[in-house]
């Protein structure tokens, strides 16, 4: 990748903060012409003041140094306010976006990432760039005017003791290229064992039940110490570069202060060079060779962090498998009528899942799915509600094909009860409330009574205000199923998705359960993608899926009565998908 | 003064890389302090009165300097850089182990996110601060000790000058410091 596409990508975020960038630009001309003119007022004091010992000039030139000194402590000040003012800013921007891609991104990206991966580059490689505006950019622009003014100056003061730095200088790219080429590698490799680890930290901590479960903690800590090593191994070796090549460096600087000492030895006893112009030169010479420097270091710096960048570059560049259409439809009301007209669908590298799948599902029908694991049966709740787009066919939703509909209306319109619900690590209120986070506090009761969760809500410690952990992981999964039941009664959508809703639950809690679903389906298209067939009994039509396709439909009786493949699955339930099967990601 | 117990207990294999390390560190301030006093010595004694046949004898020394003070330049990072990634791993094998170990009841009332910090930021950090920045503040003390004791050697007035500027400075950064601190207190006070 064109390391300065993404640099010039990464600072494009500077873009309205342009006037301050500008006027720290002009702090900085004005700190580099106060901190150039006090060698050029040494060389006068030694060359001039000193000699006639001239009192009222030396008093003089206090006073301008004085002033000098306060011009630069004004413009140090004003330049340090600006560079806070634009990182923070930036800084934010690029979170901003980052945040907001990411949700673009939608649900297929999610499926396809590890959140570890997400939380590295949210963590490590946004707060990289940010140092970028923090403190290498606005140094940059610093030492590059010091350099360009610092070396008119040099010129100034003798033409050929400056010329002879420059081979000095060259020397470093001589052996310099090396050691730069190293820290790259080196860097690039850093960057991606830090997502690794990163990665593996995470899965780490969430996986700290099922490890303590399996007694296997010994076995993910040396997992979790071999990514750890390394990483460390070849940040050590990245560090090793770095200082070698700091060092050549420096060595070069010093074999140019040689030449200049013992050049301007010959120039001085020849009269060519004052004894205060000597001083000025050794003085600038350092500062300018340690600016130079810098200025190498701090671009290959950038270009280090240039790989950190580069994730997250990749990541912004990526295109949602899913967008919204430019100018979506929203319709005035939803009947909640699907239909489904010769579906494909494959996952991206993975196998054909939907297979000409034609169905009409009519406003307020409940359909169950039902087939062995593979089948396709989550496929079609995803398509329905466009997490991913069909590869051929289309889906339509009271005869409007779905990619037309905003997303807003589309996603107001579907309630999807997972297997597995995600509960906020916040108060059983809150997570009732993500459902409509415009309902009151009476309109939370009401949903928690209608979902049958009013009761057990009451008993916890703090009722409504209790906190119900990471995940809602101090609930039973009964209970986190009754709240994202209550959550769907606040939300009020017109269709249904139950995707395995009670599979994860013992007898009992099912019982509750489906008892706060009986209430939440009435008058809503429902469609369940269940494997226990005692839950679908009371649906209206039930599909049995096979290869992507229809192989069989009608009511619960007469699919028994027909003696088909449903009654086969009935007959031996274990044909159906088990728990473990049936979050299978593919199915 | 229990963390600094606990710290040192953890550094207590690595002591004596740390020792070399600190070792190293004083070379290196020495040498680079020895670069200055050269360039003094080459100014006033060679150029200013004009004994321009020390010249060779104070390059050939300026030479050497140099040549120690690269070389150091390479180690004693290095060497901070190892003892603080050791640390790191130190502090993470630590964490891991006692993570491993707590009860789940106390695992659920953390949030993941909390833990994961411990990892990606805390344990680094502390690992820096112990093995790199501890060693450059000491290095960097011993510099300032050396400079006021040549300064004040020199001139005395001037010495004190120096210490009452680094006072005043300290005072008007702390003091500002302060005033940061009330102003984002205010801001989250805002916020919430």
């Amino acid at each position: 990748m064109n390391a300065l596409k993404v640099y010039l990508w990464t600072i494009s975020y500077l873009k309205p903060y342009r006037s301050y960038v500008a006027l720290m630009v002009l702090c900085g001309i004005l700190m580099t012409s106060s901190e150039l003119i006090i060698p050029k007022l040494i060389e006068y004091f030694i060359d001039t003041i000193l000699p006639a010992k001239d009192y009222s000039k030396f008093y003089i030139l206090l006073l301008i140094i004085g002033g000098i000194l306060l011009l630069l402590f004004g413009s140090r000040m004003l330049s340090n306010m600006l560079q806070r003012i634009i990182r923070e800013k930036a800084a934010r921007d690029l979170q901003f976006s980052v945040f907001q891609h990411l949700r673009k991104l939608g649900f297929s990206y999610y499926e396809r990432h590890p959140v570890g991966e997400t939380l590295s580059f949210l963590n490590t490689e946004v707060a990289a760039i940010q140092e970028i505006y923090r403190y290498w950019l606005p140094f940059l622009i610093q030492d590059i005017l010091f350099v360009i003014v610092a070396f008119t100056i040099l010129f100034s003061i003798h033409v050929k003791l400056t010329l002879i730095l420059i081979p000095c200088f060259l020397l470093y790219y001589l052996i310099g290229p090396y050691y730069e080429k190293k820290s790259s590698k080196f860097g690039k490799v850093v960057t991606e064992n830090r997502i690794q680890m990163n990665k593996q930290i995470y899965e780490s901590i969430s996986a700290l039940p099922e490890l303590r479960a399996y007694a296997r903690e010994g076995w993910d800590l040396e997992r979790f110490l071999a990514k750890l090593m390394v990483f460390i191994k070849n940040q050590r070796k990245l560090i090793l570069y770095q200082f070698i090549r700091n060092a050549i460096r420096r060595l070069c600087n010093y074999c140019g202060a040689i030449v200049v000492f013992l050049y301007s030895a010959v120039l001085i006893q020849q009269q060519e060079l004052t004894l205060g112009a000597f001083v000025a030169f050794v003085l600038l010479y350092f500062i300018t060779m340690t600016k130079l420097t810098v200025v190498v270091a701090n671009t290959i710096e950038q270009r280090l962090l240039m790989f950190q960048g580069e994730v997250i570059y990749k990541f912004m560049q990526q295109k949602p498998d899913v967008e919204e259409a430019v100018h979506p439809i929203n319709l005035q009301q939803i009947q909640g009528a699907i239909t489904i007209t010769n579906v494909s669908f494959q996952y991206p590298e993975g196998p054909q899942v939907m297979n000409g799948f034609d169905v009409h599902i009519h406003a307020g029908e409940r359909i169950a799915l039902v087939g062995t694991s593979g089948n396709g049966k989550s496929t079609l709740l995803k398509l329905i509600s466009r997490f991913y787009d069909p590869d051929q066919g289309e889906i339509r939703l009271d005869g409007v094909l779905l990619q037309n509909l905003s997303f807003k209306q589309l996603h107001g319109t579907i309630g999807y009860v997972f297997q597995e619900t995600y509960l906020f690590g916040t108060s059983v209120r809150e997570n009732i409330r993500f459902g409509n986070t415009d309902a009151t506090d009476e309109q939370i009761i009401q949903a928690a009574k209608a979902a049958y969760a009013h009761d057990f809500i009451t008993q916890l410690a703090e009722g409504y205000d209790t906190l119900v952990g990471e995940r809602g992981v101090r609930l039973s999964g009964g209970q986190r199923q009754r709240i994202s039941i209550a959550r769907l009664f606040l939300k009020d959508p017109k269709i249904i998705l139950l995707d395995e809703a009670t599979s994860a639950l013992d007898n009992v809690s099912e019982r509750e359960v489906q008892k706060a679903l009986d209430q939440l389906l009435k008058n809503r298209t429902t469609i369940t993608v269940a494997h226990r067939l005692s839950t679908i009994k009371d649906v209206d039509r039930i599909l049995v899926i096979d290869q992507g396709k229809i192989v069989e439909s009608g009511s619960y009786t007469q699919l028994m009565e027909a003696r088909c493949i449903f009654y086969q699955l009935s007959e031996g339930e274990t044909m159906l998908p088990t728990e473990a099967e049936g979050i299978d990601a593919a199915s | 003064m229990q963390h600094l117990k606990w710290i040192s207990s953890l550094m207590k294999e690595h002591r004596w890389s740390y020792l070399i390390c600190l070792l190293v560190l004083l070379i290196e301030g020495i040498s680079s302090l020895a670069i200055v006093g050269l360039q003094k010595w080459i100014i006033d004694d060679v150029f200013m009165d004009g004994n321009f046949d020390m010249l060779m004898p104070i390059i050939m020394m300026f030479a050497g300097v140099f040549l120690c003070y690269s070389l150091f330049f390479i180690l004693s990072p290095y060497l901070y850089f190892k003892n603080g990634t050791y640390l790191h791993y130190k502090f993470s094998r630590l964490l891991m182990s006692y993570l491993h170990k707590i009860p789940i009841k106390h695992l659920q009332n953390e949030r993941t996110a909390k833990f994961v910090h411990y990892f990606t930021n805390d344990a680094v950090n502390a690992a820096k601060m112990i093995g790199t920045d501890l060693p450059i503040i000491y290095q960097q003390s011993i510099m300032v000790i050396v400079l006021m004791g040549v300064i004040g050697f020199i001139n005395l007035p001037m010495l004190l000058f120096v210490c009452l500027r680094q006072l005043m400075l300290s005072l008007a950064s702390s003091f500002l410091e302060s005033l940061e601190q009330c102003q984002e207190r205010f801001r989250i006070r805002s916020q919430t």
